[in-house]
């Protein structure tokens, strides 16, 4: 009669007894707040990237059963990680890398190399390390991912790719006179992302030592105006497509469907994110890339390298949290996850020994190409508060040059003076 | 009889102070506090705290360690050629589209007002111009007016031995197109509100007005305009408030583009102060806040010269 009620109780008090253990269990672990966009992260729309993401997750779970992550979710802009960093919200946060160089300045984030394994700094990019040193000798984060701009081009019609200037532009005229289509494609709205890299192989130097910017004074703006012209040339000789002139990333890509030009400069990722999907499989085959052409003078190239950092958020508070969050950043950025994440993601991981152990990476020739060009001359913009106000002036003039509104030297002249106010308002 | 001592002070008696007291809580201004709050709290308040943020140096990096910098933002912006640029292109923008959106949308709307086949069908196509997201308007002629030999209206351009025509990569063309899109746009709107008038007007009305002789345009200048007047100015605040904040449109369609040739203050508000397209963030909120403060300005004073202009004092019948 008794014994159901027995049963229940029994079942109660386990049940009672490991709800107990559990709160235990999770009182005593550390907690991670991980503040990261959607489209890096499990929860992302993408089966591969919710897989990846979630995989790195539960690995992190096993090896460190003390420590437990909850991924904050947020929009991934720069007001709402600002905010999150104000309030001391989170312990660890995804951020573009050219937003890291103010928040590591205002004291926001941690040194990292406390906690790092040994000679795991090493086996990074080195520029990565060094340009996250660069604010003020600490390791704020960690880069995840990168890009570089390469060239990718048509060998069904361009049998020798171009590795200089003059021979881009012998290259685009004899295409153009041969065949009527434009041997060369430049999305003018991300003309910085190209060019900044030749600036610099050129010797070019965009702010002096006291972060003043000199990027248009003296033999830095013969050097802007050297690139200027060359462009200018391109564009009002009708070699390269006026619709660039206007035209970001995706906006140059229709002529290039519509077959109207054979040869384009774009993000290392174009293959899969435009080409492929949008030209037949057999015209898709002749494409290949290679390093973006470098101005003759220079001798050589440097190419711009994005990308993404998770960084340590300072919690001098609670140096458990600190510790736990720490060890996030170093294992979401092992071998393993850089190896699994930026396949989902469709990005170059910044180890290069996961791109040389891995052949998902190492037989593909655009990514063989990539890292190639960034090991030869990978180049981190200065981190630098005025950066941006120094990209849009630029971009904005070259606009009004390739357009014939202005000549190179209005264009600079007005975007000198656009620098010599922002930097007065500082 | 005398009143009390109490009454005779405010020469009112007790049971009439009580009375008053009641017909005020139970009055219009109690049911009106709620509405009144939540219009301090939503609107009021963002208004007062933009009004400081625009007096502040507060960027996206540094939340929560503005400096008030007083009228520092606001010189800046005024002594700025790029802020001038937009400044003239937006007013040009605004006054060019605002007024070609209203000849045709009222055009249409008489058109589609007479008895006509198919008349619920054209109602309904032009209208969709107005229902789509003006985002998904600016990447849709994006397409449409695409430079390359694969471009819809270059290829018919083309076929006619015209063109090809550099919709977005010259300056000027550039500026034509988005005012020709929004113009494509707005007119629906205006269309849908001057139907709706149209059709409030009696019948018998515009039928006594052809019996006395009057043609065509007698009547509508005399009775459908008149008649009209209210919902005009109304339409005309309201697509003059929604042109002069443009903002998507441009994202999607020209990105500001060639250089700053289609940049309109309410996208270079949105770049200064959150980045946007390529610009990775140039975070000046307190300044992006100082340009909506003056865009503010001047959409009230739009507002307040429609209104002045009479429009509605004279509509009224």
């Amino acid at each position: 009669m008794h014994k159901p009620l027995h049963r229940l109780v029994a079942v109660a008090v386990a049940l009672a007894a490991f709800a107990g253990l559990a709160a235990a269990f999770a009182q005593s672990q550390v907690t991670v707040r991980y503040l990261v966009p959607q489209w890096a992260s499990s929860r992302d729309t993408r089966i591969e990237r919710q897989i990846a993401f979630q995989s790195v997750i539960d690995s992190f779970h096993l090896r460190y059963p003390q420590y437990r992550l909850e991924q904050v979710i947020g929009p991934g802009s720069q007001v709402s990680i600002s905010q999150a960093l104000a309030d001391r919200d989170v312990d660890a946060v995804w951020i573009n890398h050219a937003w890291y160089a103010e928040w590591q300045a205002a004291g926001l984030f941690a040194d990292l190399t406390p906690y790092l394994s040994d000679g795991a700094e090493a086996e990074f990019f080195d520029w990565t390390i060094a340009a996250l040193r660069s604010v003020d000798g600490r390791l704020g984060g960690l880069w995840h991912n990168t890009d570089t701009p390469l060239l990718f081009y048509d060998g069904s019609v361009i049998t020798e790719p171009p590795t200089t200037w003059s021979e881009l532009r012998a290259m685009a005229e004899r295409v153009f006179v041969e065949t009527g289509k434009y041997g060369i494609s430049f999305p003018i709205r991300n003309f910085t992302q190209y060019t900044m890299g030749m600036f610099a192989a050129m010797g070019g130097e965009v702010f002096d030592a006291d972060g003043v910017p000199v990027i248009l004074e003296s033999e830095n703006r013969a050097r802007m105006e050297r690139i200027f012209d060359f462009f200018r040339d391109l564009y009002l000789t009708g070699l390269a497509p006026a619709a660039s002139a206007a035209a970001n990333h995706d906006q140059q890509m229709p002529p290039v469907y519509a077959g109207d030009v054979v040869a384009l400069v774009s993000n290392n990722n174009a293959m899969p994110r435009y080409l492929r999907p949008n030209l037949p499989p057999d015209e898709v085959a002749n494409w290949a890339a290679v390093p973006v052409p470098y101005p003759d003078e220079a001798g050589h190239g440097r190419y711009v390298a994005g990308g993404w950092v998770i960084a340590l958020v300072a919690n001098p508070d609670d140096p458990a949290k600190e510790a736990a969050a720490a060890a996030w950043i170093e294992h979401m950025t092992d071998v393993a996850a850089l190896r699994d994440t930026n396949k989902a993601g469709g990005w170059v991981p910044t180890r290069p020994s996961v791109i040389a152990a891995d052949p998902f990476y190492a037989d593909d020739p655009f990514m063989v190409t990539t890292v190639g060009a960034l090991n030869a001359g990978g180049y981190v913009v200065p981190f630098h508060p005025l950066y941006t106000v120094v990209t849009t002036s630029i971009t904005e003039a070259i606009a009004q040059v390739v357009t014939g509104q202005q000549t190179t030297a209005q264009a600079l002249d007005a975007a000198a003076e656009t620098l010599r106010r922002e930097h007065a308002a500082r | 009889m005398h009143p009390p001592a109490a009454a005779r002070t405010t020469g009112r008696t007790l049971p009439e102070r009580a009375d008053r007291l009641y017909r005020f809580v139970a009055g219009p201004w109690t049911w009106l506090l709620p509405a009144f709050a939540l219009l301090l709290l939503f609107r009021a308040y963002p208004m007062a705290h933009q009004a400081w943020l625009s007096l502040t140096d507060m960027r996206t990096a540094t939340i929560g360690q503005a400096r008030f910098v007083g009228p520092d933002n606001y010189r800046f912006i005024f002594t700025d050629p790029a802020f001038q640029g937009s400044l003239g292109f937006t007013f040009a923008f605004t006054v060019t589209s605002v007024a070609a959106s209203f000849l045709l949308g009222f055009a249409l709307a008489l058109l589609l007002n007479r008895p006509l086949r198919g008349r619920s069908l054209y109602r309904t196509l032009i209208l969709t111009s107005w229902v789509i997201s003006p985002l998904i308007v600016g990447y849709m002629w994006q397409m449409l007016l695409n430079e390359s030999s694969a471009g819809v209206v270059n290829g018919m351009l083309r076929s006619l031995g015209v063109g090809p025509v550099r919709w977005f990569s010259d300056p000027d063309t550039a500026r034509a197109s988005v005012i020709l899109v929004d113009i494509w746009r707005s007119s629906a709107y205006i269309m849908v509100f001057m139907l709706g008038g149209l059709q409030t007007i009696p019948r018998e009305l515009l039928e006594a007005a052809m019996i006395d002789g009057a043609n065509a345009w007698e009547r509508l200048r005399h009775i459908t305009l008149p008649l009209l007047t209210n919902l005009i100015t109304v339409a005309l605040i309201f697509t003059t408030i929604a042109t002069f904040n443009v903002y998507e449109l441009i994202v999607s369609l020209t990105g500001g583009g060639p250089g700053r040739a289609t940049m309109t203050i309410g996208y270079q508000m949105f770049r200064t102060a959150f980045g946007g397209g390529e610009v990775v963030g140039l975070g000046y909120l307190g300044r992006g806040a100082a340009m909506g403060m003056i865009m503010f300005l001047v959409t009230f004073a739009f507002t307040v010269a429609y209104l002045r202009l009479g429009v509605f004092r004279r509509g009224r019948p």
